[in-house]
C-alpha cells in the first residue's frame, strides 16, 4: 500500500473540514476547527493521512510549516469558496507565506474551489484559475462538498497522487 | 458506522477460515471455539445444538479493501497464533503494526462523532486506552482538548506517536481562544494504574475509555468526568476481545457498567459519570 499525506489549507468557513469529513463518509456539519487535526483515508490502494488547518490560523499555520524543516506533505489541497472573492486571494497570501523560507514543503499541489452549488444558486463564481497559475495549482476542481456524489470529491486527491 | 462488511470480508478470507469453511460442520475444540463464535455472530456460521454449520453471510466482492485486508493480517498473524499456543504477541512484525494501526480506522467516524457531539470545548483529556479506538487528534481539532494518551504497550503506542508527527505547529498569538497548536502526551503505563497520572498532570477534566477492560474506579480517580465506550456490536465486540487478548491486553467485560448516564451511538453504548 502506498503512503501518503496531503493538508488541506485555506480561510475560515471554505470547508475544508466538510470535505474532509465527505470523504470519511460522514455528511456532519462540523464544529469549527480549532487546532490541525489528523484523519485517515484508505482509497483503493493508497493511505492517506489527511491533515486539517484551521481556517483562523491558516495564515501562521503556513508559516510555521515554512519554518519546520521536516515538514513535508505530498499533496497541498487549497481551498477556497467560490462566492467569496476574498477567500481566493488569501490563498495566494497563504502560499506565499508557506514559501517564505525558499522551500517548497509539498510535491503536488491542486486548487479546490468548494460550495459550487451555492454558487449556482447566488450566480456568483469567482474562477480560480489566474491564482492556479500563480501557485502552480497541478488542476482546479470545482465542488460542493456538502452535495456531489463521494466520487467527485476523490478526485482532487486520487488524480494527482501516483 | 461500523464497516460490517470489510470485517466480514476480513475475516472470512483468512486463510483458517477458508480451509474451516470447507467443512459441513463444525464440532468446537476449546482453542476453537472463540473463533467459531466470532463466525457465528458474523453470520457465517450458525450454531446447531453443539456443533456450527455453514450460514449465508456473504461478504461484499469486488476490491478488496485495506481495512479487509489488515483484518485478514490481524487474524492469521496475531489471533490464530494466540488461539492456537495461547501464548499473547510479544514482537510485531512491521505488517501487523500496520494492519493494527488500519483496525483503528474501523473507529475513526465514531471516534469525529464523540468528539463533536458529545464532549465540549477545551480541557485536558486521558485517554486510558489508546487501543483499539485510537482516539487522539480528533480531541484537539475537533473539541479543543489538550490530550494525553495511555497505553500499556509501547508498540501500539508509537503507531500513533509516529503518525502525530505529520500535525504541524504554530505560535499560540494571546488573542485566541485556544492555541491552533496542540498539546499531547503519551504514557506507557497499565490502565489500572492511570490515578498515579494526577500528580504530574492535575485531574484530568475527561476520560475516555474505549473498548477495553478497565476499573472504572481508577479512572474516575483520575478525571471529572468519565466517557467509557462499549462496544455494543456483537460481532465487533467478539473481533475485539480476541485481538486485545492476543495483545496481551485487557478485553472489557460483557456486562453493562452502572453510570449515571448513557446514550447511543449506532452500535456503540456510552456510559458517562
Amino acid at each position: 500500500m502506498k503512503r501518503y499525506s496531503a493538508a488541506v489549507l485555506g480561510v475560515g468557513g471554505v470547508g475544508k473540514t466538510t470535505y474532509i469529513y465527505r470523504l470519511l463518509g460522514l455528511s456532519l456539519r462540523p464544529r469549527t476547527t480549532l487546532r490541525p487535526g489528523l484523519y485517515r483515508l484508505y482509497l483503493n490502494d493508497r493511505e492517506i493521512d489527511l491533515v486539517d488547518v484551521p481556517g483562523q490560523a491558516a495564515l501562521e499555520v503556513a508559516r510555521n510549516f515554512a519554518r519546520t524543516w521536516t515538514f513535508y506533505v505530498d499533496l497541498m489541497i487549497y481551498m477556497y469558496d467560490l462566492t467569496d472573492q476574498a477567500t481566493l486571494y488569501a490563498i495566494a497570501e497563504i502560499h506565499s507565506a508557506l514559501l517564505d523560507r525558499g522551500i517548497q514543503p509539498y510535491k503536488n499541489v491542486v486548487l479546490v474551489g468548494n460550495k459550487r452549488d451555492l454558487a449556482e444558486e447566488l450566480g456568483i463564481f469567482i474562477e480560480g484559475d489566474e491564482i492556479a497559475t500563480a501557485i502552480g495549482a497541478q488542476k482546479i476542481y470545482y465542488i460542493s462538498a456538502l452535495k456531489d456524489h463521494i466520487s467527485a470529491l476523490y478526485k482532487p486527491v486520487e488524480e494527482v497522487l501516483p | 458506522m461500523i464497516p460490517r462488511g470489510d470485517i466480514l470480508r476480513g475475516v472470512r478470507d483468512t486463510p483458517l477460515v477458508a480451509l474451516l469453511l470447507e467443512f459441513e460442520e463444525l464440532k468446537p475444540s476449546p482453542k476453537l471455539r472463540p473463533l467459531l463464535e466470532l463466525l457465528a455472530e458474523l453470520g457465517v456460521l450458525a450454531k446447531r445444538g453443539d456443533a456450527y454449520v455453514k450460514a449465508d453471510a456473504r461478504p461484499p466482492t469486488g476490491e478488496k479493501s485495506a481495512l479487509s485486508e489488515a483484518i485478514g493480517v490481524v487474524l492469521h498473524q496475531l489471533v490464530v497464533p494466540h488461539l492456537a499456543s495461547g501464548a499473547t504477541a510479544t514482537r510485531l512484525t512491521p505488517e501487523l503494526k500496520q494492519s493494527l494501526y488500519i483496525y483503528t480506522s474501523i473507529f475513526q467516524t465514531l471516534r469525529i462523532v464523540a468528539a463533536q457531539e458529545l464532549l465540549r470545548y477545551g480541557g485536558l483529556t486521558l485517554v486510558a486506552g489508546w487501543f483499539p479506538c485510537g482516539f487522539s487528534s480528533e480531541l484537539m481539532s475537533i473539541s479543543g482538548r489538550d490530550v494525553v494518551i495511555v497505553e500499556e504497550r509501547e508498540d501500539l503506542l508509537t503507531l500513533e506517536i509516529d503518525r502525530l508527527s505529520l500535525l504541524p505547529l504554530a505560535a499560540a498569538p494571546v488573542e485566541e481562544g485556544l492555541a491552533p497548536a496542540s498539546f499531547y502526551s503519551f504514557e506507557v503505563m497499565p490502565l489500572g494504574e492511570v490515578s498515579q497520572l494526577v500528580d504530574k498532570y492535575g485531574k484530568f477534566d475527561t476520560a475516555i475509555v474505549c473498548g477495553r477492560g478497565v476499573d472504572i474506579d481508577a479512572v474516575r480517580r483520575a478525571a471529572e468526568e468519565v466517557y467509557y465506550i462499549h462496544i455494543g456490536d456483537k460481532a465487533l465486540s467478539t473481533l475485539n476481545s480476541l485481538v486485545l487478548k492476543s495483545l496481551g491486553l485487557q478485553p472489557p467485560t460483557d456486562e453493562a457498567p452502572k453510570a449515571p448516564r448513557r446514550g447511543n451511538l449506532d452500535g456503540f453504548e456510552i456510559y458517562i459519570w
